[in-house]
């Protein structure tokens, strides 16, 4: 059923007036009606703004304590690889206040919680495979009588050697799923043939997600052996389901309920369910409510990390720079279990050509088992270090064929009508054309460059370099299922209106803009629009809240919840008032002959017309839902459409390095971005600062480092550096590309969570340009280009 | 052996129990049910903590709750009255500051120990207030700017 237009304020420019641009200071601008209107492309402030500074927002560990509650510790594998020779609880259950405590044999369902592969324990069995293991789980009246009485369980374990390393893992044929392939073209044949040829190494580190509030959730039990878990996961319904599998309960009987997580960043999709699995075990066994919440050491040891990836290619490529031929093998260190490591190996892969259009490429895959903590999904899902390795090449390219960074990347990029290496059109591509030559006038890049080499032949301890990475993300879900969204929509009595959808709410602000998404949908102000906890009640079988789909997908089912409602009340104002044509706008609706509605006047408001269509038995109440058209992926055959569609962007970076120490200091940051029509131009460009700053925490300061057995020694922020304000650049601009629209996403927008982290690779091609400078080539670093590597590179002679 | 210890929290006073290891914040979370102070690392790196005592910012992780005997304590709940918000905490919300919200209470403290001594304090000082208060969310730009704004703002009603 059609309803009737509103004369079309131009979103598009609307957009462009509203601060899409970082050098006027987002907010403190004098804003006009629109900005404030929590109309979708416009920009509302945060819905739990008011909550959080005034420190009213509950986390996990805020909510008030339930009577009788227990505090639950978790007992860990102190080794990396081992046979449990003894686990004796006796002493532990005998301090007082100890309620219980509780080994895999106390689990009553299966002790099992893989949800891709089932590969993972709740609770270790015979054996131990990383440090931090779960094996043992104490609950008792307080933490401090809990901590007593885990030092009491003698857990004893005959060690065996652990493997470590991704070369140990390949050499023993140790993978926690296929190897798998994607390949195009006559690689081997191009490779001979072609005029230059390279091969090497590319490698980088690890990265802890650093969200603030730790893993934590509270399960309580309910009538009927039915309990509920509040949780700080981005994934409700696969704790849902892991924990009524670990319970032995059908998933009806188990709550999963979300109001918001203290950050996630991917660390929360797979990596919560352990711990709130164990707190439901403790709470089934006991009848009491328990709060597993882990100290930060311990979260720092037990739980997941961005896969280390070591990455050997070999590329063959002409006097232009243009590569003919490129054959790579993308190693991921996935750890002791599978968690999501094939899936974030499989975008590892669709991102190894980035924007670049390779007739001949080859690429493999290996997720290799190692006796680490769990490798999982971290911002990007391995997008960036796919796109590192080619990103990396045409660095080396450049520099040995003395061509301008960005002009080798312009004579490699895909033109429309181009297909990926996977068999994907890759639609709308002219517009990365548009915004790397933007980037590059808006940034002045060859005055800069000019400059830096200016200021490099002056100064003799201080070095500058410039880099640029740009992006093409892949949008949507590779396992195509997950691609799926509910919603539920209330209209009450009175006109307010209450939304709940499957999404996480971590601060990305998708409450904000799901529910300008209800708003302008229902033509109600946001101000009526309540958006609710995620909870597994409301909405059943939800995707992860990863994959920067959140929105996406939540968003269209809210959309189509919110339509259905709309479409009914049209239908009823239709008659009620005999008019042909409606209108929602702002509380308010409009009628008059279709194609002529009459907004001089409205007819009435919309909280007097829900009163009279609740009276008339008009139903108030939708469940929406949406699934991604189109999208498949044999991964067989390494053929397929994996992608709605591409998020397309390029950030340069400048740097000045100091030779004596190896410090870098972040000058000079400029970004373009595609957002599509931005739902929020404000919550968009604050998604590229924060995904560019830890992108740079990523490239130079955050570094895993391992014992001889295995153990993370960088295990607290004493030894694990994460950016601070001192590392924000001098100057520091992000800015909304406006020539883009995306018929596919909701509202014509693009998803933006993680396409902007892969920026912050500029900034090690920008160190390496500093190094370079001294005449230092090819320069070896890897991320993190730590100041230790950086001062060790600028020592060393040249190759 | 516990202590009786009594202190000023945002205005109220409190007399409480405390052992001798107990913190200031797990007295102000478990026993006076104040919140907004989080804990983020419990070791002084993070700044989720931080409140004001005695006009200066700490990490009340950091501070035993015996040395907080006849302090005047204030934490992000007293900032607000009569429902209208701080020039922080508004700057905060307009600015894009918050985003997941866990850091927010513990960066406006920093900030308001800053702005209480020096109202017109440089980017560098600013730097230098809030180096020792994490996020992971917001790349601190839309931190700073706020900061910035609210002192224009403080300035010119002159609060």
């Amino acid at each position: 059923m059609k309803t009737e237009t509103m004369p079309q304020k131009s979103t598009e420019k609307e957009v462009k007036q509203v601060v899409v641009s970082s050098d006027s200071g987002a907010g403190a601008n004098p804003v006009d009606a629109f900005v404030k209107s929590g109309k979708v492309g416009s920009s509302p402030s945060h819905l739990s703004g008011r909550e959080h500074v005034t420190g009213r927002s509950q986390f996990i560990d805020d909510i008030p304590k339930p009577r009788n509650m227990l505090y639950v510790k978790v007992l860990t594998s102190p080794v990396a690889h081992g046979i449990v020779r003894e686990l004796d609880c006796e002493e532990a259950r005998k301090v007082p206040g100890v309620k219980a405590v509780l080994t895999y044999r106390d689990i009553p369902g299966e002790n099992q919680i893989g949800a891709i592969l089932p590969d993972e324990t709740c609770l270790a069995e015979e054996h131990v495979h990383f440090v931090g293991e779960p094996v043992a789980v104490v609950a008792a009246e307080t933490a401090e009588i809990a901590e007593e009485a885990m030092g009491k369980i003698r857990l004893n374990i005959e060690e065996l050697t652990p493997v470590l390393t991704i070369d140990d893992a390949v050499a023993k044929n140790q993978f926690v799923g296929p190897i798998r392939k994607i390949e195009r073209g006559n690689v081997d044949e191009m490779l001979k043939n072609s005029p230059h040829y390279l091969e090497g190494k590319v490698v980088n580190g690890g990265q802890e997600h650093f969200y603030l509030e730790t893993q934590s959730a509270l399960a309580i039990p309910e009538d009927s052996g039915a309990i509920t878990i509040y949780s700080s996961t981005q994934n409700p319904n696969e704790i849902q389901r892991m924990a009524s599998n670990v319970l032995g309960k059908p998933q009806s009987e188990v709550t999963v309920d979300v109001k918001r997580i203290g950050g996630g960043f991917g660390g929360k999709e797979s990596q919560a369910t352990s711990w709130a699995s164990i707190a439901a075990l403790a709470a089934h066994h006991t009848g009491l409510p328990c709060l597993c919440k882990l100290d930060r050491e311990e979260d720092m040891i037990s739980t997941g990390k961005r896969h280390v990836f070591e990455s050997t290619y070999r590329v063959g490529f002409d006097d232009n720079g243009k590569i003919l031929a490129f054959d790579v093998v993308l190693c991921s260190n996935a750890g002791a279990v599978a968690d999501a490591s094939t899936s974030i190996l499989e975008r590892a892969m669709l991102h190894a050509d980035n924007i670049y259009n390779i007739d001949n490429i080859r690429v493999i895959g290996k997720p290799c088992r190692t006796n680490l903590h769990p490798a999982t999904a971290f911002r990007g899902f391995g997008g960036p270090q796919g796109i590192l390795v080619i990103e990396t090449i045409l660095e080396i390219i450049a520099n040995k064929l003395k061509i301008d960074p960005f002009d080798i990347r312009l004579r490699n990029i895909y033109k429309e009508g181009d297909k990926a290496h996977y068999g994907e059109p890759v639609k709308n591509v002219r517009h990365m054309e548009t915004i790397l030559k933007k980037l590059r006038h808006d940034s002045d890049w060859d005055e800069r460059k000019r400059k830096v080499a200016e200021f490099n032949a002056k100064n003799k301890y201080l070095k500058k370099g410039l880099g640029v990475a740009p992006v093409k993300f892949g949008i949507s879900f590779t396992a195509a299922h997950l691609n799926q969204a509910g919603s539920l929509v209330h209209v009450y009595f009175d006109g307010s209106v209450s939304v709940s959808h499957g999404a996480i709410e971590m601060g990305q602000e998708v409450n904000t803009k799901i529910g300008q998404i209800a708003a302008t949908t229902l033509g109600v102000p946001l101000s009526t629009v309540r958006v609710e906890s995620t909870n597994t009640k409301r909405v059943a079988n939800s995707s992860p809240t990863a994959a920067s789909s959140g929105c996406d997908l939540n968003g269209q089912a809210v959309e189509n919840a919110a339509m259905q409602i709309h479409e009914r009340l049209t239908e009823f104002a239709k008659t009620l008032f005999n008019v042909s044509g409606v209108r929602f706008e702002d509380g308010m609706v409009y009628a008059g002959e279709a194609g002529k509605v009459n907004y001089a006047e409205p007819l009435i408001s919309f909280n007097e017309l829900i009163k009279k269509a609740y009276f008339q038995r008009v139903d108030l109440t939708a469940h929406g839902f949406y699934a991604s058209p189109g999208i498949w992926f044999d991964r067989e055959k390494g053929v397929g459409n994996p992608f709605l569609y591409f998020v397309y962007g390029a950030g340069v970076t400048e740097v000045t390095v100091d030779t004596l120490t190896g410090q870098t200091k972040l000058d000079y940051v400029r970004i373009l971005h595609d957002s599509g029509q931005s739902l929020n131009p404000a919550v968009d460009i604050g998604q590229i600062y924060g995904a560019y700053i830890q992108a740079y925490g990523w490239a130079t300061t955050e570094e895993l480092v391992y014992s001889e057995g295995g153990k993370l020694l960088s295990n607290s922020p004493a030894t694990y550096k994460i950016p601070t304000y001192g590392d924000v650049p001098t100057e520091f601009y992000a800015e909304l590309f406006s020539g883009s629209t995306n018929e596919l996403g909701v509202k014509r927008s693009k998803a933006n969570g993680e396409p902007p982290f892969i920026y912050g690779e500029s900034v090690l091609f920008a160190i390496a340009d500093a190094i370079a400078s001294t005449g230092k080539y090819p320069v070896n670093l890897s991320i993190p280009a730590t100041p230790e590597k950086v001062w060790k590179e600028f020592c060393s002679e040249a190759g | 052996m516990k202590h009786t210890i009594t202190l000023n929290v945002n205005g109220q006073k409190y007399t409480v129990d405390v052992e001798p290891q107990e913190k200031l914040l797990d007295v102000l979370r478990d026993k006076l049910d104040i919140t907004s102070p989080k804990k983020g690392c419990e070791m002084g790196e993070c700044g989720a903590c931080t409140v004001i005592m005695n006009g200066k910012a700490v990490n009340s992780c950091l501070v035993l709750a015996v040395e907080s005997q006849d302090a005047v304590i204030t934490t992000v709940e007293a900032l607000h009255a009569d429902g209208k918000l701080h020039p922080l905490q508004q700057a905060f919300i307009d600015a894009g500051a918050v985003q997941c919200g866990f850091c927010t209470p513990g960066m406006i403290m920093s900030a308001k120990a800053l702005l209480d001594t020096n109202p017109t304090p440089t980017e560098m000082e600013i730097k230098e207030a809030i180096a020792g208060n994490f996020c992971r969310c917001t790349g601190y730009k839309p931190i700073v700017d706020a900061i910035q704004s609210a002192a224009a703002v403080m300035k010119k009603e002159g609060a």
